[in-house]
């Protein structure tokens, strides 16, 4: 469960044409962002609507960085107010989101923050950003050998003989 | 205080204690078990145990280790999704199961667990890794939709596997001889199926669709792909279908069906936006037998005859905005009645065009490549963008006994070309073209705006239009006449302006140096203002004399002609 604190109507700024949210991220920084730009994120929208039952302002704590929560909203700011396929789960089963060239080039970051950056799109439960995630990580070990996975995430082989000779292993490849 | 000092502290292991496991315990294991006098077979089995327990002791490690690695922080129904990903095939062909990605479950334990537990990961059914391999991906995915795909002759039990699962299969590709299955599809609904492609490689006879497919049951069916196959048109009529597309050459010799089942289907499947049919039309009659009212269509695809094109396009009524592509073929059986001339009426009225004003703003002509066609392309709208837009009209005309000048001609008064903005000559492929094709072709289009060349053919005879040979340069200059009075842009591809042999050939293309600056003069003393050359040899000598006329002439000199495919106009 997020964190909600009540805060201050000075710590936000007043409500222009889209309201204003307060983001915290894990390292205590303060975002202000508009509504509209985080509308994509189906858990920013569900805490939204809690507010308006209690007519209170309030701050939305994150568990991660600013860091992360910056390329975030980065990409809800491209966003704002299009359309995107993957969002609308009846309307586009997983894996056939078209590849978008400018996600790309968002995604054209480190292994490790590019793995931030998909655990807080699904804490945010932001979908298009996840699949665009997954497809990025996808790409990076698609035609590698085990052994270059392995490599590539840092991960070790911890199969035991008995599990790396199982009858049930040579229905894996 | 150190972070090892902390740990002390409280007692926790730190790695000192590993450091010292070698001295305090495995030393005195080793001289314990040097020590034994028991036979060497029982001491390697001891030591073999030991072995056995250190690789146990690394495994976990190892997973512990994993347990820390950032590709491990992320959920599993998240890892699941990035395997899925790596399952498919992108662009193209989304939803084609990709070789290799099975490898993940060789990585660690973790990943293997997701994979087996991410059903969606085993629904691409494919049958030609053996029966067991079928029956453990069914198993494994559990009750999601599945895509199954044939390639090949299935065994009696993989047949049934396939039966059996209908009810939850959403994608059906067969391509091979299942004449067999065929027979098996009429006995069951298939409720959630929206892609069914069955075709039949040309070396087999073609497969005979049963008349009962799914039971008439097919709720959901979206996609229908039909390739080297017999049928009949009533045994198709699944009312959801959205996109058709048939190829079935011998359909008439197989079971020849009427056109009153064809225009029943049509009018049966209200929802079809996308038609493509090729060599499949039975031969209609030149009277209506009844319209058919298609407002969804926004694609329709017709190959055959002239007259089969023309019977499908008179009984189809008010597509308004969609997009045609005829490919116009003579009837193997009998060409007395085809004449690829009678197709462009019927499609005149199906862009809406009237005789004051066509719809049409863009035009291209091209050849067709080794039949001898031309190829018609044509829009309604300008829009400069680096992806063309969907063309309103696509005809490639073989020209069977008929000169290509007679249809040239045809095409002017038939299309109503008055309304041309811009136009697209490729003579790339096209040895036939001459200044009497411009002539003809544009002789009404008098607001052509942007001209785009391309060929050697198209810039020879398009400078002589006003210029003629070089000789007769100055008195048609004289004279001022022009094809184009309102151009203002032209764009010219693989010209040779050197006129130097580049490919060795025994006859290199004449200079069009000298006809090409009088036809530039001529032009900018209408509109002309500027000048797009790419793929082209020329030299920087001859941009300049061509900028001493022209105002803006852009030359891309990082693109260069690529000899072998610009020899064949030339």
């Amino acid at each position: 469960m997020p964190t909600i604190v009540s805060v201050d109507d000075s710590t936000v700024p007043g409500e222009g044409s889209s309201r204003l949210l307060l983001l915290v991220s894990s390292d205590n920084k303060h975002i202000v962002v508009e509504e509209d730009i985080m509308s994509r994120s189906r858990f920013i929208s569900k805490q939204v609507e809690g507010f308006e039952a209690t007519s209170q302002r309030h701050a939305i704590l994150l568990p991660f960085s600013s860091f992360v929560l910056n390329k975030v909203i980065e990409y809800c700011s491209h966003y704002r107010g299009y359309y995107l396929l993957e969002d609308d789960p009846d309307a586009a089963p997983p894996g056939r989101s078209p590849v978008r060239e400018w996600d790309q080039e968002f995604l054209d970051v480190d292994r490790n923050m590019l793995l931030r950056i998909i655990k807080a799109a699904h804490y945010l439960e932001i979908k298009s950003l996840v699949g665009s995630c997954a497809r990025a990580i996808a790409d990076m070990i698609r035609g590698k050998t085990t052994e270059e996975m392995r490599e590539i995430l840092g991960v070790e082989n911890d199969f035991t003989p008995e599990e790396e000779h199982s009858p049930s292993s040579k229905c894996t490849g | 205080m150190s972070t090892q000092a902390v740990a002390e502290l409280h007692g926790e292991p730190t790695s000192s204690s590993v450091e010292k496991y070698w001295p305090t315990v495995l030393r005195p294991r080793l001289d314990y078990l040097s020590s034994l006098d028991v036979d060497d077979d029982r001491v390697r089995a001891l030591i073999d145990g030991d072995i056995g327990d250190i690789h146990e002791v690394i495994r976990v490690l190892n997973t512990c280790r994993n347990d820390r690695a950032p590709i491990s922080r992320i959920p599993s129904e998240l890892l699941g999704r990035i395997f899925h990903f790596l399952s498919r095939r992108e662009a193209l062909q989304p939803r084609t199961p990709e070789a290799g990605w099975i490898s993940v479950t060789h990585v660690c334990r973790r990943w293997r667990h997701t994979a087996l537990q991410y059903p969606g990961l085993w629904s691409n059914i494919i049958f030609s890794l053996g029966l067991r391999w079928t029956e453990e991906m069914l198993a494994r995915s559990k009750t999601v939709p599945l895509d199954v795909l044939v390639t090949g002759t299935l065994r009696p039990r993989e047949s049934q596997l396939v039966i059996e699962h209908l009810d939850r299969t959403e994608d059906l590709h067969l391509t091979a001889p299942v004449q067999t299955l065929l027979q098996d599809l009429t006995t069951e609904p298939v409720p959630v199926l929206t892609t069914f492609e069955i075709s039949s490689v040309p070396e087999y006879s073609p497969l005979m669709l049963p008349e009962d497919l799914f039971a008439h049951s097919a709720p959901r069916l979206q996609t229908l792909i039909i390739h080297n196959c017999v049928f009949s048109w009533p045994s198709l009529v699944f009312n959801s279908i959205t996109y058709l597309n048939i190829w079935s050459p011998l359909q008439a010799m197989y079971v020849p069906n009427t056109a009153e089942q064809f225009l029943d289907f049509l009018r049966d499947c209200p929802n079809l936006e996308d038609v493509r049919l090729y060599g499949c039309i039975p031969r209609l009659p030149l009277h209506h037998l009844h319209n058919i009212h298609m407002q969804r269509l926004k694609r329709l695809d017709v190959l055959g005859p002239a007259r089969s094109i023309v019977g499908v396009l008179d009984h189809l009524h008010a597509v308004p905005g969609a997009s045609l592509r005829l490919t116009v073929r003579f009837s193997m059986r009998d060409d007395r009645d085809d004449d690829s001339r009678a197709v462009i009426p019927s499609v005149s009225a199906h862009l809406g065009d009237s005789h004051h004003s066509s719809p049409l703003l863009v035009l291209s002509i091209a050849g067709g490549g080794a039949r001898r066609t031309v190829v018609v392309t044509a829009w309604t709208v300008i829009q400069a963008s680096e992806t063309v837009p969907t063309p309103a009209l696509h005809m490639e005309l073989e020209l069977r006994r008929l000169p290509a000048i007679d249809m040239l001609t045809h095409l002017r008064d038939g299309l109503h070309l008055g309304s041309l903005r811009v136009a697209s000559v490729d003579t790339t492929f096209n040895r036939d073209w001459s200044v009497l094709h411009w002539d003809v072709l544009f002789a009404h289009s008098m607001d052509m705006r942007h001209v785009i060349l391309s060929g050697q053919l198209a810039a020879e005879t398009l400078f002589e239009t006003s210029c003629g040979p070089v000789g007769a340069a100055q008195s048609n200059q004289a004279s001022g006449y022009s094809l184009f009075p309102s151009l203002v842009t032209i764009s010219i591809s693989r010209v040779n302006f050197i006129g130097e042999d580049h490919a060795g050939t025994s006859q290199p293309p004449a200079p069009v140096v000298q006809p090409a600056l009088a036809w530039l003069q001529l032009q900018c003393r209408h509109n002309l203002r500027k000048v797009n050359i790419s793929e082209c040899w020329i030299t920087p000598d001859i941009v300049d004399a061509m900028r001493e006329t022209v105002t803006d002439v852009v030359w891309d000199e990082q693109v260069e002609p690529i000899l072998s495919d610009s020899l064949e106009g030339w």
